[in-house]
């Protein structure tokens, strides 16, 4: 982490601001639980006598939204951070953490196990979550490799479009073969934090907060190679080990998340967009104040998606598009100089 | 082997079966101001790529300072030579400041730095090129001759004993072609580096270049002091075109004038 002044108080405000989402998100929801209980709940030891009033509320907050919270966060940071470094990568301000084709190789992995009816759970994650996870990290490496090794990342990206309409298609073909899945399968693609539990976010938050840390720590020299690939090798970067290393990591960071919450579109391309606005093009401060937004971003989508049409829950892709889309156009039109 | 800053020895490459440098050898003195001419596709920005390992010749065929350049990191030879790219990538709004500070790069560890003498020596680098009015502007805001000195004050910022340019005038008016020409002359004597530069303007290298490599179908077909190199037959030879030396009346120095057709 590099920061210079003003982004240091940005990166405190977006802490505070972090904290007071996580503490609306749990008080919010269908079932009312008092703010007094639910303060009672997370800092016990601080309410002296008092009890909480239902014990269900208890439930409610500790086993239902905390680690439905926990993993939003997670999730809205691990898509933040990998946006932040496949833009970079790609040297393009537009580029998104589904770029390989991860979401597109998990949908289908998805598909399939919902097709076969898989079960098995390994380290407690499900059938389900461990399909999408490798499908998503294996349809990476596939495009990487025909991609040439990454030479350029303008064969990267034309390979990761290719493979993704490719995957795209067979998950019609497995969702058109297999009818009664469908509804599940789509609701998959939406993304959603509905089905979260503790093992789910002690599975994800490590691979996401150690990737993180990782891609932290060489974030300057993502700083030059976006300046081309030979100024890069001219400075002294071994550009294409280097962005092996930074497509590894952020790939398994987004898989990590897709696996978790299904594919959640727009926030791993318009966090890190908008805080380079805000905050300048430095990868040494752009990706953990990108991880902290993320997270904001993410929970309080998650929390519109559970509570507009409460008790019916939203998809959360819905939601975070709804709101992320108009914004993108808006960002497009600010480009064109449209607006001033 | 005597002190050349760059030997190169029966070097060839060739981009899918077509060659394009084709079994060059050739020695450029330290401290020269080293054009390389010819027309497109002569093999000049593929020959300045094998120096500077933008391309991965085979061993014992380019040398930097007598050690051959599969002998050193990236970082080592970042050290020895830089490089100014016609244009580097604009769109991700870095500073001035920023682009010319990433020429420290080589000489940063991970933890290790001294990062008052790197302030220092980009600020030097910012001030010999004239671009520190702008340190904190957008550099996608700034113009082509302003964004081409910001190049060669990230290069300068390396602190190396060999400059190599790429075409350094190509998207310059005439006022900024000759300034920065001039500039790169003057911070060559100045500090004793050798540049290298691909060019296009015969006038510029017989104006600038102290020794001239003319290349024509990835073969050296000339080297060495500069109004040696360009002659009327050459230029018929490899131009087809009628041409003649003149004296330029402001300098002195060799000036070529052609017919049209």
């Amino acid at each position: 982490m590099f920061f210079r002044k003003h982004q240091k108080i940005v990166f405190i405000l977006l802490l505070i601001v972090l904290a007071a989402a996580v503490f609306t998100a749990a008080t919010v929801g269908s079932a009312k639980v008092p703010f007094s209980d639910v303060m009672k709940i997370l800092f016990p030891f601080l309410s002296k006598g008092g009890a909480v009033s239902h014990n269900v509320f208890k439930v409610i907050i500790l086993k239902i939204r905390l680690p439905r919270i926990f993993l939003a966060v997670i999730t809205g940071m691990g898509l933040a951070v990998s946006g932040a470094v496949f833009q970079g990568i790609f040297r393009n301000p537009m580029a998104n953490p589904y770029i390989l084709g991860i979401s597109s190789g998990a949908a289908f992995a998805v598909a399939m196990g919902m097709a076969l009816g898989l079960q098995a759970t390994v380290l407690g994650m499900g059938a389900i979550s461990i399909s999408a996870f490798l499908g998503g990290f294996l349809t990476s490496l596939v495009v990487y490799f025909i991609s040439g090794g990454g030479k350029s990342v303008f064969s990267l990206l034309l390979s990761g479009i290719a493979i993704g309409f490719f995957l795209s298609a067979l998950m019609s073909l497995v969702m058109y073969l297999n009818r009664n899945q469908i509804e599940n399968i789509v609701y998959w693609t939406m993304g959603s934090f509905n089905a979260s539990t503790w093992t789910k976010v002690a599975v994800s938050a490590p691979v996401i907060i150690i990737g993180a840390v990782l891609l932290m720590f060489f974030s300057k020299d993502l700083n030059i190679m976006v300046t081309g690939d030979d100024s890069a090798k001219s400075l002294g970067i071994e550009v294409q080990s280097r962005r092996l290393f930074f497509l590894l990591v952020s790939t398994f960071i987004t898989a990590g998340a897709v696996s978790v919450s299904g594919v959640i579109g727009f926030v791993g391309l318009v966090v890190p967009h908008v805080l380079r606005i805000l905050t300048g093009p430095d990868h040494r401060s752009l990706i953990p104040l990108s991880m902290v937004s993320g997270g904001i971003f993410l929970l309080l989508s998650d929390t519109l998606a559970r509570t507009l049409l409460s008790p019916t829950e939203i998809p959360v892709g819905i939601i975070t598009s709804i709101f992320g889309a108009p914004f993108f156009i808006y960002l497009l039109f600010r480009k064109r100089n449209l607006i001033p | 082997m005597t002190g050349s800053a760059v030997t190169l020895k029966d070097l060839s490459w060739s981009y899918n079966g077509r060659s394009v440098v084709n079994t060059i050898d050739l020695k450029i003195e330290k401290g020269s101001f080293t054009g390389i001419v010819g027309p497109n596709g002569a093999g000049k920005t593929t020959l300045l790529k094998l120096i500077l390992k933008l391309l991965s010749p085979e061993k014992d065929r380019v040398f930097i300072f007598d050690r051959d350049i599969n002998n050193y990191s990236r970082k080592d030879l970042a050290k020895k030579i830089s490089y100014v790219p016609q244009t580097i990538n604009v769109d991700f709004g870095f500073s001035v400041q920023q682009i010319v500070s990433m020429g420290r790069n080589p000489h940063l560890g991970l933890f290790s730095g001294d990062p008052a003498r790197d302030t220092e020596i980009v600020n030097k680098a910012m001030r010999e090129t004239e671009v520190e009015a702008l340190k904190k502007k957008d550099i996608g805001s700034i113009s082509g001759g302003e964004l081409q000195r910001v190049i060669i004050a990230r290069a300068l910022a390396q602190e190396p004993d060999i400059l190599a340019l790429d075409e350094p005038t190509s998207h310059l008016d005439l006022n900024h072609q000759i300034r920065i020409l001039s500039l790169v002359r003057s911070l060559s004597k100045k500090k004793g580096i050798t540049v290298i530069a691909v060019l296009h303007d015969f006038n510029h290298a017989l104006e600038y270049c102290t020794s001239l490599v003319l290349m024509n179908k990835g073969t050296i077909e000339a080297f060495g002091n500069p109004e040696a190199v360009i002659t009327p037959e050459r230029m018929k030879k490899i131009y087809g075109l009628t041409t003649s030396i003149e004296k330029n009346p402001f300098t002195g120095k060799p000036y070529i004038i052609n017919e049209y057709v």
